[in-house]
């Protein structure tokens, strides 16, 4: 039996190191189900602070563990610890089928609440890249990526997440508009792949529509 | 009782901390249901001062019971037991007993467990009381394959995580010597900052750490218990995995392996049998409850012997079999 602070991310989880970021979705569930503030199941075996330590402990290491540059990190210094071997390591393959029914709706941590790391997830308008971006009228396909890459998301991640394919992510970014089918979709996929980086979907949609439409009229003109 | 034949029996304690969660009623239908499968089964109220085992299996004025054993007006406990309408199934009752029953003597309690542990039955089925006194915890401990009982409620299981850390320090206390038992309190309490220790799970960390080799020892033998846990009253709108999550609480929190064997269905039949004084598995065996009760003592009987997935087994670990006259 091991305390659970000497514990890695990976074992607090219950995981294999080689774990799915599907996985460890679900593994992050299951151990709310258990410790989490109002569950039934571990009621009155934990103090309040041996509970909150714990949850604490838990976000970090889901937090850790679902994004794959801290992922990445976080196994290179187990590696170096001896603690793994090198080829228990997750290997994302790039393209993979993407899970139709999320029914658990397991889907966005964005709309999780963490309230004991409130301080590890740096909301977007602290990145001065980001708040330069949003502080102007309009927004390019450009501009997008840019919010993007410097949030550290990838364009794989987003299109599993928000269930929209790259090349019409990759068509949105590069300013390329006649490849989305209509306005209306083109509309509901820049909510929702604002809403996944946590920006003002309604802002990010009209401004960049805005864009698109005069690009649009200058086409039109010349 | 022959003395050249010797015994093996089962014994399996079932005891749930918070009092109508359902401990009796499982005892006399599981007895019912291994007797049924021609088991010499025989079923014990160890609910001191507190019983009425006797009256969920339609047995409503016991002649023999348990105080003539302890009062020695019977020579041996197995003259205490009685037949009951069912083939197979004995039972040795606690109706009627002294008013201060519940308070045994240890010299009383410890002839008791000796002479459970040599009674010549295939299954005895312990009944225990609520709570956790020492009574109640030195029955639970007779055998390493004691049964735990819960309600999805909150309360009950507050109540039987309790009941698990207590049976937890009682065999922490059993294994050790006064002595060492105190100087390892202290060396907690000193740890701490003279708080008091409330995880017997602390204070096996610390022994390791002071005395690898009694810690080791300790861990083992803590290792060999086979505890089994049933959920029972699980009302439709209950989550259904709140049993296999326990178990794994107690795992991970306590080394503890606590096997989960399902989940019984709640029934308002119950209360009507019990009120009618007449055994619900007979008054209604088509019911949803009765399936998951029969299922229960499938699961029983079939995976006790099953390797547990967590923790390595050591070979002379089942402890389950107290044989007698050996």
């Amino acid at each position: 039996m091991k305390a659970l602070r000497e514990q890695n991310y990976y074992e607090m989880l219950d995981l294999p190191t080689s774990a799915s970021p599907f996985d460890i979705r679900h593994a992050y569930k299951i151990a709310l189900q258990i410790y989490g503030d109002d569950a039934n199941v571990s009621y009155s075996f934990f103090s309040g602070d041996e509970r909150s330590g714990i949850l604490a402990n838990l976000e970090k290491a889901f937090l850790t563990l679902i994004n794959d540059q801290s992922r990445m990190e976080y196994d290179r210094s187990l590696i170096t610890a001896g603690l793994m071997q090198e080829n228990e390591q997750y290997r994302s393959a790039p393209k993979k089928p993407i899970p139709l029914f999320d029914l658990e709706e397991t889907g966005h941590i964005t709309r999780m609440v963490f309230p004991h790391t409130e301080k590890a997830i740096v909301p977007p308008a602290e990145f001065p890249v980001v708040r330069e971006i949003m502080s102007k009228d309009s927004l390019t396909g450009q501009d997008l990526r840019r919010i993007r890459t410097e949030l550290g998301i990838s364009l794989e991640q987003i299109s599993e997440m928000i269930k929209v394919r790259r090349g019409l992510l990759n068509a949105i970014e590069e300013d390329r508009h006649e490849e989305i089918p209509s306005t209306l979709l083109l509309k509901s996929f820049l909510r929702a792949y604002a809403e996944y980086l946590r920006l003002d979907s309604d802002k990010v949609a009209a401004r960049y529509l805005k864009q698109a439409s005069e690009g649009l009229q200058r086409a039109k003109e010349s | 009782m022959n003395g050249e034949e010797s015994v093996i029996n089962n014994i399996w304690p079932i005891g749930g901390g918070k009092g109508g969660s359902g401990k009796t009623f499982l005892t006399g239908s599981l007895g019912l249901l291994l007797a049924h499968q021609g088991y010499r089964t025989l079923i014990i109220d160890a609910d001191l001062g507190a019983a009425n085992l006797h009256t969920v299996i339609g047995v409503a004025h016991p002649g023999r019971t348990l105080s003539d054993f302890i009062n020695k007006k019977v020579e041996t406990l197995e003259d205490a037991a009685m037949k009951t309408p069912v083939p197979n199934l004995y039972l040795i009752s606690g109706a009627g007993d002294n008013l201060d029953m519940a308070n045994l003597t240890h010299a009383q309690k410890m002839k008791l467990l000796r002479a459970i542990s040599k009674l010549p039955y295939e299954h005895i089925l312990l009944d225990l009381g609520a709570g956790t006194s020492y009574n109640t915890l030195d029955f639970f401990l007779i055998s390493s394959t004691g049964v735990f009982i819960t309600t999805p409620e909150p309360t009950s299981i507050e109540n039987v995580y309790r009941l698990i850390r207590s049976v937890f320090l009682r065999k922490i206390r059993q294994v050790l010597r006064e002595q060492t038992f105190r100087e390892l309190l202290q060396e907690a309490v000193m740890r701490s900052n003279g708080s008091s220790v409330k995880n017997p799970e602390d204070l096996l960390r610390i022994l390791k750490e002071c005395d690898p080799v009694q810690g080791g020892l300790l861990e083992e033998s803590l290792r060999t218990f086979r505890f089994k846990l049933v959920l029972n009253q699980l009302r439709k709108q209950d989550n259904r995995q709140v049993g296999t999550l326990i178990c794994r609480i107690c795992e991970k929190h306590l080394g503890l392996r606590v096997q989960f064997l399902g989940n019984i269905q709640y029934d308002d039949r119950v209360h009507d049998a019990v009120c009618r004084k007449v055994n619900f598995l007979e008054k209604y065996p088509y019911t949803q409850t009765a399936t998951d009760l029969r299922e229960f003592c499938h699961r029983f009987m079939t995976e006790r012997e099953e390797p547990s997935a967590g923790f390595p087994l050591d070979k002379t670990g089942t402890t389950t079999f107290v044989s007698a006259n050996r």
